[in-house]
C-alpha cells in the first residue's frame, strides 16, 4: 500500500517537472521565434525587455494575466469558456507519452523519464491531436462573429484533411518496426544509419508537411491568416482565454516535433551528450525549422492547400505504404 | 501569362526555390541588423538638414539681427514674430519669436536675411511635454549658436 502511495506521488511529481519544464520552453520559445523572425528579416525582434528582450514572455505572461477577458455579446457562453480549455488540454495530454528518455537505473531503481509507456503510442497520439479541432470550431462558432466562424471552418477541414497523410505517412514506420509504442520504435534506431528520415525519406516529407498544417503553422496557417481573418478564430479571445490558445499552439508543437524526432530523427540517441539533451536539441532544432519556413514561406492559397493535401499528399503516403511493404516482403 | 516562368518537374518535386528562398533567410539571420535602437543609439543627421532655428553670432559674441523682418515676411508659414528697437542708434531685436510647432523648416527665413545672421543646426529632437518649449524665444534662440561657425 505504501508503495503504491509512494509511486503515485513519484508520477505525480513527473507530470509537475514535465508540465513546468514544458511551460517554461513553450514561453521562451516566443521569444526564441521572435528573435529568428527579426533577424531573417533584418530586424532585432524584442530589444527592451531585459538583457535582448530576454525577459518579454514574462512581461507578456503578465499583461495577459492582468488584462479583462472580454466576453462578446450574443456569445455561445458555454462554448465560449469551454474552446480555450479544449484546444489547450489535447496538447498538455499528449505529452504524457513523449518517451524523452530510455529507462535510467540509478542506485538500482529504474527510473523512467516519461509518465507513460502505452503500447498504443501512436494512437494516443493521433486521438489527442484530432481531438483539437473542436477547440478551434468551438471557438469560431461561439464568438458570434462571422470571420471567426469562417476561420475555424478554413482550420477544421485543414486540420481534418491534413490528419490523413499525417497518419499514413506514420504506417510507412509502423510496418518497420511493427510496434505502436513510441520507446520500440526509438530503440529500432540505434545509430544514425538506421534514422527512419534516411530509410523512410518520403514519409519524414509527408510528415513534415502536415505537422506544420497540424499546428496551424505558417505557412500553412489558414486559420489564423492576420491579414485576411484579423486572428482568426481567436479574434474575440482575450486575457487569460487568448493565452490558453497561444499556449495550445505552442504545446502542440513541441509535442509534434517530439513525435517527428522519435519516428524519424532517432529521439534520444546520440554520442557523448545525455540522451535527454539529444531529444530536446532535436525537437528544438525541429521547432526552429517551424520559424524558418514561417520567415521565409508566404501564406498559400486556401483551395491550393486542400488540393496539395488530397490530390499530392495522401497519393504519395499510399505510394510510400506501396513501397514499404514492397521493400519489407 | 507573359514573363511567367513555369517551374519544371525536377524543381517541383525537389523544392528547388523554397531551397532558395530559406538559404536567403539564413543568410539574412547571420547578416548585421539594420535596427538603430533609437533613444540609446541615435542616427547622425544628414550633414546641412534643417532643424532648430539660431541666432550666428559675431566673433565678439554680437547678434547681427537687425529686425528688418525679411525672415517673417518670407516664412510660409507665418510662425516667426519679430520687434525691433534702437539701442545707441543701432537697430537690433527686441523680441525674436518662433513657434516651432508651426514651423515647416523650409529654411527660406535663413536664406532671405540680408545679414546672415540666421542659421539652422541639424538638432532634430522636438518632443516636448509642454507645447511652450517649442516656442522659440531670444534666449533659446541662442541655445545652439555657438555650434554655427560665422
Amino acid at each position: 500500500m505504501d508503495g503504491m502511495i509512494l509511486k503515485i506521488i513519484f508520477i505525480l511529481i513527473k507530470i509537475l517537472i514535465i508540465f513546468g519544464a514544458t511551460m517554461f520552453i513553450a514561453g521562451w520559445t516566443t521569444w526564441v521565434e521572435r528573435k529568428i523572425i527579426g533577424h531573417m528579416q533584418l530586424r532585432l525582434g524584442v530589444m527592451r525587455t531585459g538583457p535582448h528582450g530576454l525577459l518579454q514572455p514574462l512581461a507578456d505572461g503578465v499583461k495577459l494575466f492582468f488584462k479583462e477577458s472580454i466576453v462578446p455579446e450574443g456569445c455561445d457562453r458555454a462554448t465560449f469558456e469551454l474552446a480555450p480549455i479544449l484546444s489547450l488540454v489535447p496538447a498538455i495530454m499528449s505529452l504524457a507519452i513523449v518517451p524523452f528518455a530510455d529507462k535510467i537505473t540509478i542506485a538500482g531503481r529504474t527510473f523512467e523519464p516519461f509518465v507513460a509507456n502505452l503500447n498504443i503510442g501512436i494512437l494516443y497520439i493521433f486521438a489527442w491531436s484530432s481531438l483539437s479541432p473542436y477547440g478551434l470550431i468551438f471557438a469560431g462558432w461561439s464568438s458570434n462573429n462571422k470571420y471567426s466562424l469562417l476561420g475555424s471552418l478554413r482550420a477544421a477541414a485543414l486540420v481534418i484533411s491534413y490528419e490523413i497523410p499525417f497518419g499514413f505517412s506514420i504506417i510507412g514506420v509502423l510496418m518497420m518496426v511493427g510496434t505502436m509504442n513510441l520507446i520500440d520504435i526509438v530503440h529500432a534506431q540505434p545509430d544514425i544509419f538506421h534514422y527512419f528520415i534516411f530509410r523512410q525519406p518520403l514519409a519524414a516529407l509527408i510528415f513534415f508537411i502536415s505537422i506544420v498544417a497540424e499546428t496551424n503553422r505558417c505557412p500553412l496557417d489558414l486559420a489564423e491568416a492576420e491579414s485576411e481573418l484579423v486572428a482568426g478564430y481567436f479574434t474575440e479571445f482575450s486575457g487569460m482565454r487568448f493565452s490558453f490558445f497561444f499556449l495550445a499552439e505552442y504545446i502542440s508543437m513541441f509535442v509534434i516535433a517530439s513525435m517527428f524526432t522519435v519516428f524519424f530523427l532517432g529521439g534520444w540517441h546520440g554520442p557523448v551528450l545525455p540522451p535527454i539533451l539529444w531529444f530536446l536539441i532535436k525537437t528544438y532544432l525541429i521547432v526552429i525549422s517551424y520559424m524558418w519556413l514561417r520567415a521565409t514561406l508566404p501564406r498559400i492559397r486556401y483551395d491550393q492547400m486542400m488540393s496539395f493535401c488530397w490530390k499530392v499528399l495522401l497519393p504519395l503516403s499510399i505510394l510510400n505504404i506501396f513501397l514499404t511493404a514492397c521493400y519489407i516482403n | 501569362m507573359e514573363g511567367e516562368r513555369r517551374l519544371t518537374l525536377f524543381e517541383k518535386l525537389f523544392f528547388v526555390e523554397i531551397i532558395k528562398g530559406h538559404m536567403l533567410t539564413l543568410r539574412y539571420l547571420f547578416s548585421k541588423p539594420f535596427t538603430i535602437q533609437y533613444p540609446d543609439e541615435k542616427r547622425a543627421p544628414v550633414p546641412k538638414s534643417r532643424g532648430i532655428h539660431t541666432f550666428k553670432l559675431n566673433p565678439d559674441g554680437t547678434e547681427r539681427c537687425n529686425a528688418c523682418g525679411l525672415c517673417a515676411r518670407i516664412c510660409p508659414s507665418k510662425c516667426m514674430k519679430i520687434a525691433g528697437e534702437k539701442i545707441d542708434n543701432v537697430r537690433v531685436a527686441k523680441d525674436y519669436d518662433v513657434d516651432l510647432t508651426r514651423c515647416i523648416f523650409c529654411g527660406m527665413c535663413v536664406d532671405s536675411c540680408p545679414k546672415d545672421a540666421l542659421a539652422m543646426v541639424e538638432a532634430y529632437e522636438f518632443s516636448a511635454y509642454d507645447k511652450n518649449d517649442l516656442m522659440l524665444d531670444k534666449k533659446k534662440m541662442h541655445l545652439y549658436s555657438s555650434k554655427v561657425t560665422a
